[in-house]
């Protein structure tokens, strides 16, 4: 399953599914250089982070906001 | 005698004069107080703080216009719309994501493809989560654009007063900094309203001697002891503290360190996870509340039921149904009902699509 890291509270990491659902990840289970915005790759209990993933989605999203601040 | 009695009819007279035009002056005053106060609830500063749970959404109104700082997580969308739309209005002049998390962004993007918007604003900052996309999606199809929350710039409100005292940096290391503070004045009132923005933010908003004195104040980040610094409170001083929070949400918040500072120092506290939705009226001189006080309790976490082996001990079941139903240790099927899966908290136990027993 993959994540991203919408933000960290307390012991959680509160990440949002492909659906836009959040759940829970304790912080003791990702790694700890893992930061808010970055994507998750799950699988069972153990979890990386997918810095491809993470590079594409930034991408994206600068791409998509050019010129939108005004 | 006659004497007396002419006097006396005399007197009677004066104060039948008087008495009949005490009442005309009255029945004339009790018009105006009609149109005043009518006039006064179109001219009255409202500030609803909705009660999204463990997330923000703020409804601001002044008159014909309106304002939305914030609008709670992806599932307070629709909440979010019709109680907006309930409120009558067609239009949002002003549409404020104070910072990219999805406990306050989450219904924007269902707000902003709802109504008619005004302005936009969000700090220079994205995020990579679909909810974020979801909002920069709804920005672009609308033709807005969005507006850089520069610190000193001025949103008037209809005759209410709003400056922006932060983001001061343009880059922080977490989200949460970036909030946008946002102070409204009317007449003699005034409201902080400060996002997530954590102590590093509040400081420097204190370093740069920015004018921070409130009557309200909306507690920084859920009440959490990341915000609220002491030198903040007392620079804000302010009478009455409004926090945003679910109840027995997950990280314990209020804090007690934050709880204890405003207790401390004797500010009235409203709280959503007590009071609901709470709604502040303003009318430049005084401000009134639609609810009576919180307590200064701090936020307990939701209970964890582990076993010795640190195995959940809530059952989870699919009933004959097909409903998810998930069974608490003390509930009276607990001991019938087979589990088909675990939980160590009820909040797993939702996550999961299960719902609470009624028993």
């Amino acid at each position: 399953m993959r994540v991203i890291i919408d933000r960290f509270e307390g012991d959680y990491a509160l990440c949002e599914k492909e659906d836009k659902k959040i759940i829970h990840i304790k912080r003791e289970k990702i790694p700890t250089y893992a930061r808010e915005g970055d994507a998750l790759w799950i699988d069972k209990d153990k979890v990386i982070v997918d810095e491809y993933e993470t590079k594409k989605r930034k991408r994206e999203i600068e791409e998509m906001i050019e010129d939108l601040w005004e | 005698m006659r004497k007396l009695n002419k006097k006396a009819l005399k007197t009677y007279f004066f104060i039948f004069v008087m008495l009949l035009s005490f009442f005309v002056f009255l029945t004339a005053c009790s018009k105006n107080k009609t149109v005043e106060t009518m006039s006064n609830v179109r001219n009255d500063l409202e500030v609803h703080f909705m009660d999204v749970g463990q997330a923000d959404a703020i409804f601001i109104k002044k008159g014909q216009n309106t304002m939305l700082i914030d609008a709670g997580n992806n599932e307070d969308a629709d909440w979010v719309v019709n109680y907006l739309k309930n409120q009558g209005i067609k239009k949002i002049d002003y549409v404020i994501g104070t910072h990219p998390h999805e406990d306050h962004i989450g219904g924007l993007d269902a707000v902003i493809n709802s109504f008619d918007i005004g302005k936009v604003y969000m700090p220079k900052v994205t995020h990579t989560s679909k909810t974020f996309k979801d909002v920069i999606h709804a920005v672009k199809n609308k033709g807005l654009k969005i507006s850089n929350p520069v610190v000193g710039s001025k949103i008037a409100l209809g005759d209410a007063k709003g400056v922006i005292l932060a983001p001061n940096s343009d880059k922080y290391k977490d989200y949460n900094n970036y909030s946008i503070v946002l102070k409204l004045t009317y007449g003699n009132t005034s409201f902080l309203f400060t996002g997530d923005a954590e102590g590093l933010s509040e400081k420097e908003m204190i370093d740069k001697g920015l004018n921070l004195s409130a009557d309200v104040l909306k507690v920084g980040h859920h009440g959490s002891n990341s915000s609220t610094t002491l030198s903040f409170l007392n620079k804000v001083n302010p009478e009455y503290a409004v926090i945003m929070t679910g109840t027995d949400n997950d990280y314990g918040h209020p804090h007690k360190e934050t709880m204890d500072k405003l207790k401390n120092k004797g500010i009235i506290v409203y709280r959503t996870d007590q009071n609901g939705t709470i709604v502040a009226i303003s009318d430049g001189e005084h401000i009134k509340f639609n609810t009576n006080p919180g307590n200064y309790r701090i936020g307990r976490k939701s209970n964890t039921y582990v076993d010795e082996y640190g195995k959940g001990m809530i059952k989870g079941n699919i009933n004959s149904k097909g409903e998810r139903i998930y069974h608490m240790p003390d509930g009276a099927y607990y001991n019938k009902v087979k589990a088909e899966i675990w939980f160590k908290t009820e909040k797993e136990a939702k996550e999961a699509g299960f719902r609470k027993s009624k028993k």
